[in-house]
C-alpha cells in the first residue's frame, strides 16, 4: 500500500529539495515559536507568536498592495532573479547525497560488517578456525611479559565479555541478513586453528578522559612476523607510526608447530585499555559462525533462525590487518531522564549498545524543568519533592553503578546540570531560588511547560549550587561538566519585579550584586599551579554593549562557571551563551550546538571547541507530532532517517584548522515522548550511523564518501547483532531487502 | 533471531510491568480516578466510592457460552491481580465531591452478567449487536430503572447504598458482555494506600454500542514477520480498546508465510481457468509458497497457528479477517511458481512495475494461476467462518501486465485492445474469478478501492455487495459510497501508523517516508470517516481501520508504533470523537478543532497508556509523565486557559 513510495524515493532532486526548503522554513518557523522563544527576549509570548505565525498574512498583504507592480514590471524579472539566486546558492546541494556506489571506497568483506568500519585495514582469503579452547592473555608492550594478575581489572571484564560475545554466536542463530542465507552454501570451515589472541597493551590503567588514546591494531594471521627489536619502540612513539608491517627488518613466515601443522596467530596491540576494548569489539565482529547447513539438519529448504547449535567459529579472508583510531573523541548519546524517568537498566543497556559501536560518552541530561530524578546528599529536598515519584530516583548508588559500567566499556558518563533555564523542577523545593514557576501561559515563560527558573539574584541560589556542585564533583569523576544554558527565557526573568528592576536600572545592579558571593572564588595554591587554571581567562562571546537581562544572565554565570572551574571540571554549555547571549565564558568551554549545522562555523570562529549534535539531523526524538495537546501540530523538528543521520557532515564549510576544533558529536534523545517502553526502537539502529560518522567518519582516509549500500548492508547486521544481545532496535526495511539490498536501496 | 525479538517483547513487557508496579505509589490519599476508554455513548455516575470484594466474582447465566465463561475468568482474573490505578490524578472538583465514607462497609460481590438469549449469536459476525448496559447501584435502583432508557443521572447519583450494591451487566450478545466486562474493569481500581479495589463515583450507569459495526486493525505481517506471540499481545490490546476485526495483511510481495500444504494430484475442484487448454491436475506444491517464499522455517504461520489466532480473537470479540493481497504485490509467490508470475524484475527497474520492491504479479492469462489461488483459498478459507474475505488487488501495475508477453498475445488473440480500457478487462477477468471463488464457498469479497475508483470494474457493479476499503483519502470514501457501495474508511492522512519514519529506501539523505509526516494521537483522533456525507451515504461505511504496514516494522517496535495510537482510533470507531459525537457523527457536521474532545480524551488516553502498559504492552508514552500527573498544563498556548497560580 505504498503508492507513493517510489514516486518519492526517486523524484528528482529539485522537487525534493524545494520541498526540504519549505520544510525548512516551516521548520524554523514552529521552531521560533516554541523552541527559541526568547530569542529576542519577546518572542516567546503569544502576542509575538501571532506576528510571527501570520507572516504569511503579512506576504500576502504586501502582494495584495503590490501585485500590480510586479504584474506590470518584473514578474519574468521576478523569477529570474529567484532562479539566478537559487541557482548560485543551491540550496539542494547543501548537503549533497552520500553516494550509493562508490567503488573507490574499499568494501569490507560480506561476512564480516564490522561497524563502524575501520580506518584502515587490509584482508586476504584465507581463514582461521577459532579454536575451541581459544583464550585471550594479556601482555605488557614494553617486557612482553603477561601483566600481573590482578593489574588490569576493566580489561579483565572485557576480554569475558569478548568470550560471552563468541559465545552467543557459537549458540545462537545467523544473522537474519546474512547474503548467502540462501543459497545453503555453507561448508563447514577448514583451516589452520586460532587457539590465542595476544593483547600487547601499554597502559591498562590510562584515565577515561576527554581525547584518551583509543587507537589499537589488529592483524589475524598464519603468518608470522618475525620482528625487529624496535618495531614496538617505535609503535610506541605514537600513532602516527603505528601499525604493523612498518619495519624493513621483518621477514614473514608461517607459524609451524613442531608435527608440522600451521596455527593461526593473532595479536591485538593498543596504548591503552580503552583501544584494548575497541580492538576486541572488532575482533568479535571478525568472527563468523557457520552453522550447519539446512540440508545436513533436515529442515525444510529455509533456514532456520531459532535453533539452537553449537555452531563452528572461524575468521574468514585472513591474513587480517587492521589499524584503527576515532575520526573523534567525543561519540556521545545524550539521554534525557528528566521528561519521563527511565530505570537504570536502561541506561545499562544503552551503555551496552554503545559499546558495540564504539561510542565513549554518555551524556546524562539527567535534570530538567519537569522533574528532579537526581538524589542529593546535601539537599534531599531536591529530589524528594521534585522528581516524578519519590521513588523514581536515581541514589548515589544507582549513578556509581552507571559510571563504573560505562567505565568498564570506555564510556564517560558526562552529567548535564542544566540551569539556569530548565529549572522547574529545582523549584519544587526551594521556592525561592526560582522565579515564574508554573506561570502561564506557559509559552512565554519557557520553551515547553512548566516554566520557571533560577533566580541570579537570590544569595541562596549559590547556597544551592555550591552545595550541589561540590557533590557532583565527587559523584562524577569526569573532568568536563555540562552545565547547560540552553533556552534561558528572559521573559521569564523580567516577569519578577526584582529582577526586571536589576534589568532596567543598572544604578541598582551594584546593591542587588553586593548581597551574592563574589564571582571567581579564590583557588588554592596548588589549583592555580594547574595548566588548566589559565583557562580562567573570561571573554565575552559578543560584541558591543550588553543588554541587562545578558548582564542579568551574567551574574549567575559568573558564579556558576567559577564553581566548577574551582572543582577542576572543564565546562561544556549549549550554543546559545556562544551565540545569542553576550556574556563571559572561559575560554576552555566547550559549545555544544544543536540548531542549525552551520552554527557550528559561527561558534568555531569566536575560538571556541565544538561538539555537535544539530537538530537537522541527530535529534533522534523529533517527527514524533507535538506532544502540547490542543494541537494537530508536527513536533518542531523533522524526523532523521538513517540515511540522514549516516550524512550529517560534521566538518562542512570548515577549513583544516577549524576543523580540529569539532571535538565530536552526539545524537540527542529527548524523552518528552520517549521512555522505556521505546527507548531502545527510537536510539537503535539510527545511533549507530551516527556512532560510524564519528569513529570512521563520512569519508575513508583517500577522502572518498562512504557509500550508503556499504552502510545499509552493515547496519542491518548491527541491527541484528543488537537485537541478539537483548536491545530492541528497530528494522530499517523489509526483511527481504537484508537479501536484496540493491534492488531497495535504488 | 525470532527467539531473540521474543525475549526482548518478554523482557520489555515484564520490566514495563515491573516499573509500572513501581511507579504505583502516591503520596496522598485522594481518590484514583478511572477513566474509560473508550468513552461510552452514555455514562452517567454518583460520587460515593466502594470497594470490590476480595472474592469478586461474575455471575453467568446457566449454560452459558464457553467463550463467555473464558471471557468471564479472564476479566476476573485481570481485575483481581491488577496493580494498575491511574497517574492522572481526579480532578479536584471531583475529589471534594467524592463521598469515601462507605468505602469500607460497601462491597461489590458480584456482577450478574445477562445475555439476551433471543437474539445471542454464538458466532461474531458483522451483525452481531455488540451494545451493553452496565449498572453499579443499590439493589432498589437496579431492579426499578435499568430497564428505561432514558434513564437520568440525577435519579440514581444522590442514594446511599443502604443495604449493599448490586452489579449487572446486560447485553444482547456474549460479545456485548464481553465488552461490558472489558468496560468494568476499567472502572475497578486499586487504591494505593490500602492495597484493595475501588470503584470511585458510583452508582454508575452505562448504556453503551459501538457507532460502527467495523471497528479494525490492519497488520501487515508480509515486509517483516510478527510472531505468533506478537500478534496475540496485538489482539489483547485490541480488545481492551473495543476493536473487532483484526484485518490480517498475512501475505504480500515480500514474503508468503503461510505455511500450506501440498495438493495432492486431481484433486483440483476449480475448472474455469482461462481459456484451458488440456488442464492436467497436477500435485500442486503449495507447501513451497512458504517453504521457498517465507523468510524461514520459522518465520511462517501454519495452518494451526491462523486457527488459534482466529478462536483466540472470537473469544475477545474480535473478528479475523484475513488478506491475500494479489494479482498485485505477489512477488513472493514466484518462488514457488514461478511460471503463474510476472515481471520479476528487481533492480533496478522494479519502479516501472510496482510501487516498492520487490515487483512482481500474477499473470491472469496462464492458468495454472487460477489453479494456485484456488488452491490457496481451499486451504486458508476453512480456518475461520467470517462472512468476509479480504481479496485485496490494490495498486495493480497495468505497465507490468503491458510488458507481459502471454498477456500481449492473449490480448491479442481476444481481441483486446492495450488500452487502459482493455488491461481493465484483463483485471476484471482476474477479479472475478478470484471473487467467484469466494462467493462460492459463501464469502463476500473485500477489495481496496482501485478496482472500484481505479479500473471501474464490471464485476464489481454486478457485485453491489463487494465491499470497499479506501485507503487514500476521505474524499474517495465520498464517491464510493455515492456509487452504492459499502465502505470500510481508512486514510493514509490520518489512520496509516508507519508513516514519518524517512524513506527505508535508497540513499536519499532528505528522504521522508511518502505519507509523511507521522500521525500524532491528535491528528489520528481528528479523523471522521463520515465527514461531508449526507445521513443516507454515511450508512454505507461500515467503518474503519487503523493500518499499519511492516516495513519498518517487526517485534522490536510493533507495541509503540500502534499504541496508543490505534486505542484513538478505536474510541472514534466506537463512540466518535467530539462529545456530541452519537448525533453529530451521523449527521456528519464538518468539525472543527475545538469541537473535537481531544482534550478532554487525553487525559483518559494517558490513561489508557498506562493501563496498557500494566498488562504487558508497550504502548509509547505521549508526554513527560510531569504532563500525565498535572492535567491541563500541556497544552498547545491557544488552549493555556488554567489561570495563573492556581495550584493543580
Amino acid at each position: 500500500m505504498d503508492p507513493a513510495a517510489s514516486p518519492s524515493g526517486i523524484s528528482s532532486s529539485s522537487s525534493a529539495s524545494s520541498s526540504s526548503a519549505t520544510r525548512a522554513t516551516s521548520r524554523q518557523h514552529i521552531y521560533g515559536a516554541e523552541k527559541h522563544s526568547d530569542e529576542s527576549g519577546e518572542t516567546g509570548n503569544i502576542k509575538n507568536r501571532k506576528i510571527k505565525s501570520s507572516s504569511n498574512g503579512y506576504v500576502a498583504s504586501y502582494w495584495s498592495r503590490y501585485w500590480k507592480h510586479y504584474i506590470a514590471g518584473g514578474t519574468v524579472l521576478v523569477a529570474l532573479i529567484v532562479l539566478i539566486v537559487l541557482l548560485i546558492l543551491k540550496p539542494w546541494n547543501k548537503y549533497p547525497m552520500a553516494p550509493l556506489h562508490n567503488d573507490a571506497v574499499k568494501a569490507l568483506p560480506d561476512e564480516q560488517p564490522i561497524w563502524p568500519i575501520p580506518n584502515s585495514f587490509s584482508y586476504g582469503v584465507d581463514s582461521v578456525l577459532i579454536d575451541p579452547d581459544f583464550h585471550i592473555t594479556v601482555q605488557s608492550t614494553a617486557t612482553g611479559a603477561p601483566l600481573a594478575a590482578g593489574s588490569y581489572p576493566i580489561l579483565e571484564k572485557a576480554i569475558a565479555r569478548c568470550m560471552d560475545r563468541l559465545q552467543l554466536k557459537r549458540n545462537t542463530t545467523i544473522s537474519l541478513w546474512a547474503p548467502d542465507l540462501e543459497s545453503n552454501s555453507h561448508t563447514v570451515p577448514s583451516g589452520p586453528t586460532l587457539s590465542e589472541l595476544v593483547i600487547l597493551v601499554e597502559n591498562a590503567q590510562a584515565t577515561l578522559e576527554y581525547g584518551m588514546i583509543e587507537s589499537y591494531s589488529l592483524d589475524v594471521t598464519t603468518k608470522q612476523k618475525i620482528v625487529g627489536a624496535n618495531t614496538f619502540k617505535e609503535y610506541d612513539q605514537g600513532l602516527d607510526k603505528r601499525g604493523p608491517g612498518v619495519g624493513e627488518d621483518q621477514v614473514e613466515q608461517e607459524r609451524v608447530q613442531q608435527d608440522g601443522s600451521v596455527v593461526g596467530h593473532a595479536v591485538l596491540k593498543a596504548t591503552t585499555q580503552w583501544g584494548v576494548i575497541h580492538g576486541l569489539e572488532t575482533f568479535s565482529q571478525l568472527v563468523r559462525a557457520t552453522p550447519e547447513s539446512a540440508e545436513s539438519t533436515g529442515a525444510i529448504a529455509a533456514p532456520s533462525l531459532t535453533q539452537k547449535t553449537d555452531n563452528p567459529l572461524d575468521i574468514p579472508n585472513t591474513p587480517w590487518s587492521i589499524q584503527d583510531e576515532p575520526r573523534y573523541s567525543h561519540r556521545g548519546i545524550l539521554l534525557d531522564t528528566s521528561r519521563n524517568y527511565f530505570p537504570v537498566k536502561d541506561i545499562i543497556r544503552t551503555l551496552e549498545a554503545m559499546s558495540v559501536v564504539k561510542m565513549n560518552v554518555f551524556h546524562w541530561h539527567v535534570l530538567d524543568q519537569q522533574s528532579y530524578p537526581l538524589v542529593s546528599k546535601t539537599f534531599p529536598e531536591l529530589s524528594a519533592k521534585g522528581a516524578e515519584r519519590p521513588d523514581l530516583v536515581y541514589t548515589h548508588e544507582d549513578v556509581a553503578a552507571i559510571i563504573q559500567y560505562g567505565e568498564e566499556r570506555g564510556i564517560r558518563v558526562l552529567p548535564e546540570f542544566d540551569a539556569p533555564g530548565h529549572t522547574a523542577s529545582w523549584g519544587r523545593a526551594f521556592p525561592n531560588i526560582t522565579v515564574c514557576v508554573d506561570k502561564q501561559p506557559h509559552a512565554q515563560y519557557a520553551a515547553e511547560p512548566p516554566a520557571g527558573q533560577l533566580d541570579p539574584l537570590e544569595p541562596f541560589t549559590y547556597t544551592v549550587l555550591d552545595g550541589l556542585v561540590k557533590e557532583w564533583a565527587a559523584q562524577f569523576p569526569d573532568s568536563q561538566v555540562h552545565m547547560g544554558g540552553d533556552e534561558v527565557s528572559l521573559n521569564c526573568w523580567r516577569s519578577s519585579e526584582r529582577l526586571k528592576d536589576y534589568i532596567r536600572h543598572p544604578s541598582h545592579r551594584k546593591d542587588y550584586e553586593k548581597a551574592l558571593p563574589p564571582t571567581v572564588t579564590p583557588l588554592s595554591s596548588s589549583q592555580a599551579s594547574s595548566p588548566s587554571k589559565s583557562d580562567l581567562l573570561m571573554r565575552r562571546t559578543g560584541s558591543g554593549s550588553q543588554s541587562g537581562e545578558d548582564r542579568l544572565l551574567e551574574v549567575y554565570l559568573d558564579r556558576a562557571v567559577a564553581m566548577f572551574l574551582e572543582q577542576d571540571k572543564r565546562p561544556i554549555v549549549w550554543e546559545e551563551l556562544a551565540l545569542e547571549h553576550n556574556v563571559k565564558l572561559p575560554d576552555s568551554a566547550i559549545v555544544q550546538v544543536w540548531k542549525s549545522a552551520s552554527n557550528a562555523k559561527r561558534v568555531i570562529k569566536q575560538g571556541r571547541p565544538v561538539i555537535l549534535s544539530s537538530a537537522e539531523f541527530w535529534y533522534l526524538d523529533c517527527g514524533h507530532g507535538s506532544w502540547l495537546i490542543g494541537s494537530q501540530g508536527q513536533s518542531w523538528c523533522g524526523y532523521s532517517s538513517w540515511q540522514r543521520v549516516y550524512s550529517y557532515r560534521l566538518t562542512d564549510q570548515l577549513n583544516a584548522e577549524q576543523q580540529k576544533m569539532v571535538y565530536g558529536g552526539e545524537v540527542c534523545m529527548w524523552s518528552e515522548q520517549t521512555s522505556s517502553s521505546n527507548l531502545d526502537s527510537s536510539l537503535w539502529p539510527r545511533a549507530a550511523a551516527a556512532a560510524e560518522v564519528l569513529w570512521s567518519g563520512t569519508q575513508d582516509d583517500q577522502g572518498q564518501n562512504r557509500p550508503l549500500l556499504h552502510a545499509a548492508k552493515r547496519l542491518a547486521v548491527v541491527r541484528d547483532r543488537l537485537v541478539q544481545m537483548g536491545i530492541a532496535a528497530a528494522p530499517l526495511f523489509p526483511s527481504w531487502c537484508g537479501k536484496h539490498p540493491e534492488a531497495c536501496l535504488a | 533471531m525470532v527467539r531473540a525479538l521474543y525475549s526482548i517483547s518478554a523482557a520489555l513487557a515484564f520490566a514495563s510491568n515491573v516499573f509500572l508496579v513501581s511507579l504505583l505509589f502516591l503520596p496522598n490519599t485522594t481518590p484514583v480516578n478511572a477513566h474509560l476508554w473508550p468513552k461510552p455513548v452514555y455514562e452517567c455516575h454518583g460520587h460515593r466510592t466502594i470497594q470490590l470484594a476480595k472474592d469478586f466474582r461474575f455471575l453467568l447465566p446457566q449454560d452459558s457460552h464457553p467463550r463467555l465463561v473464558s471471557g468471564a475468568a479472564r476479566f476476573r482474573n485481570r481485575i483481581l491481580k491488577s496493580n494498575f490505578f491511574s497517574p492522572v490524578p481526579m480532578d479536584p472538583a471531583l475529589v471534594a465531591l467524592e463521598d469515601r465514607s462507605q468505602v469500607d462497609d460497601i462491597k461489590l460481590e458480584s456482577i450478574k452478567i445477562e445475555v439476551d438469549k433471543n437474539t445471542s449469536d454464538d458466532e461474531l459476525g458483522p451483525e452481531t449487536d455488540e451494545s451493553y448496559r452496565l449498572l453499579i447501584a443499590t439493589d432498589e435502583d437496579a431492579k426499578a430503572p435499568f430497564d428505561i432508557d432514558d434513564i437520568q443521572c440525577h435519579q440514581m447519583s444522590n442514594n446511599p447504598f443502604p443495604r449493599g450494591v448490586r452489579g449487572i451487566i446486560r447485553a444482547k450478545s456474549l460479545y456485548g458482555a464481553l465488552h461490558g466486562m472489558e468496560t468494568f474493569s476499567q472502572l475497578v481500581t486499586k487504591n494505593p494506600e490500602t492495597g484493595t479495589k475501588e470503584i470511585v463515583r458510583a452508582p454508575i450507569i452505562i448504556h453503551d454500542r459501538p457507532l460502527f459495526s467495523h471497528r479494525g486493525l490492519m497488520l501487515d505481517t508480509s515486509r517483516n514477520y510478527i510472531s505468533m506471540a506478537a500478534i496475540y499481545r496485538t489482539i489483547d490490546a485490541m480488545s481492551m480498546n473495543k476493536f473487532n476485526v483484526f484485518h490480517w495483511h498475512i501475505a504480500d510481495s515480500q514474503s508468503f508465510p503461510i505455511a500450506l500444504d501440498d495438493q495432492p494430484s486431481s484433486s483440483t475442484s476449480f475448472s474455469q481457468g482461462g481459456n484451458s487448454k488440456d488442464e492436467i491436475d497436477d500435485e500442486l506444491p503449495l507447501s513451497q509458497l512458504a517453504s521457498k517464499g517465507a523468510y524461514a522455517s520459522d518465520m511462517t504461520y501454519k495452518k494451526k497457528d491462523i486457527a488459534n489466532i482466529v478462536d483466540y480473537a472470537m473469544s475477545r470479540g474480535i473478528r479475523v479477517i484475513p488478506e491475500v493481497d494479489m494479482p498485485g504485490h505477489a512477488w513472493s509467490w514466484s518462488r514457488a511458481f514461478p511460471e503463474i508470475t510476472t515481471c520479476l524484475d528487481g533492480y533496478p527497474s522494479y519502479s516501472r512495475f510496482s510501487a516498492e520492491p520487490p515487483s512482481g504479479q500474477l499473470n491472469p492469462v496462464v492458468p495454472k494461476t487460477y489453479k494456485v489461488v484456488q488452491g490457496v483459498y481451499d486451504q486458508i478459507l476453512p480456518l475461520y467462518k467470517d462472512k468476509y474475505f479480504h481479496a485485496g488487488a490494490d495498486e495493480v501495475n497495468i505497465n507490468c501486465w503491458n510488458n507481459t508477453e502471454s498477456i500481449i498475445e492473449y490480448m491479442k488473440t481476444n481481441d483486446i485492445a492495450r488500452t487502459d480500457a482493455g488491461f481493465d478487462r484483463i483485471l476484471n477477468e482476474f477479479v472475478s474469478k478470484q471473487h467467484d471463488m469466494l462467493r462460492q464457498q459463501g464469502r463476500t469479497p473485500i477489495v481496496w478501492e482501485e478496482p472500484l475508483l481505479n479500473h471501474e470494474l464490471k464485476t464489481l457493479k454486478q457485485n453491489k455487495d463487494t465491499v470497499i476499503q479506501v485507503w487514500t483519502s476521505a474524499q474517495n470514501i465520498k464517491n464510493t459510497v455515492k456509487k452504492g457501495y459499502k465502505v470500510i474508511a481508512g486514510s493514509a492522512d490520518y489512520w496509516y501508523l508507519d508513516c514519518g519514519f524517512g524513506d527505508w529506501l535508497g540513499n536519499w539523505t532528505q528522504g521522508r517516508s511518502w505519507c509523511d509526516p507521522y500521525k500524532s494521537w491528535q491528528k489520528v483522533y481528528s479523523f471522521n470517516p463520515i465527514m461531508g456525507l449526507t445521513e443516507k451515504e454515511a450508512k454505507n461505511v461500515l467503518g474503519g481501520e487503523a493500518l499499519l504496514w511492516s516495513e519498518q516494522v517487526d517485534d522490536t517496535n510493533l507495541d509503540v508504533k500502534l499504541w496508543p495510537r490505534a486505542a484513538a482510533v478505536a474510541e472514534v470507531l466506537w463512540s466518535g470523537n467530539s462529545d456530541d459525537s452519537a448525533t453529530q457523527l451521523w449527521n456528519g457536521p464538518d468539525q472543527t478543532l475545538d469541537s473535537l474532545r481531544s482534550i478532554e480524551a487525553l487525559d483518559r488516553i494517558n490513561e489508557q497508556r498506562f493501563r496498557m502498559v500494566s498488562q504487558h504492552i508497550s504502548a509509547e508514552p505521549l508526554q513527560p509523565l510531569w504532563c500525565v500527573q498535572h492535567p491541563g498544563h500541556c497544552l498547545w498556548p491557544i488552549y493555556d486557559a488554567k489561570p495563573e497560580g492556581q495550584p493543580y
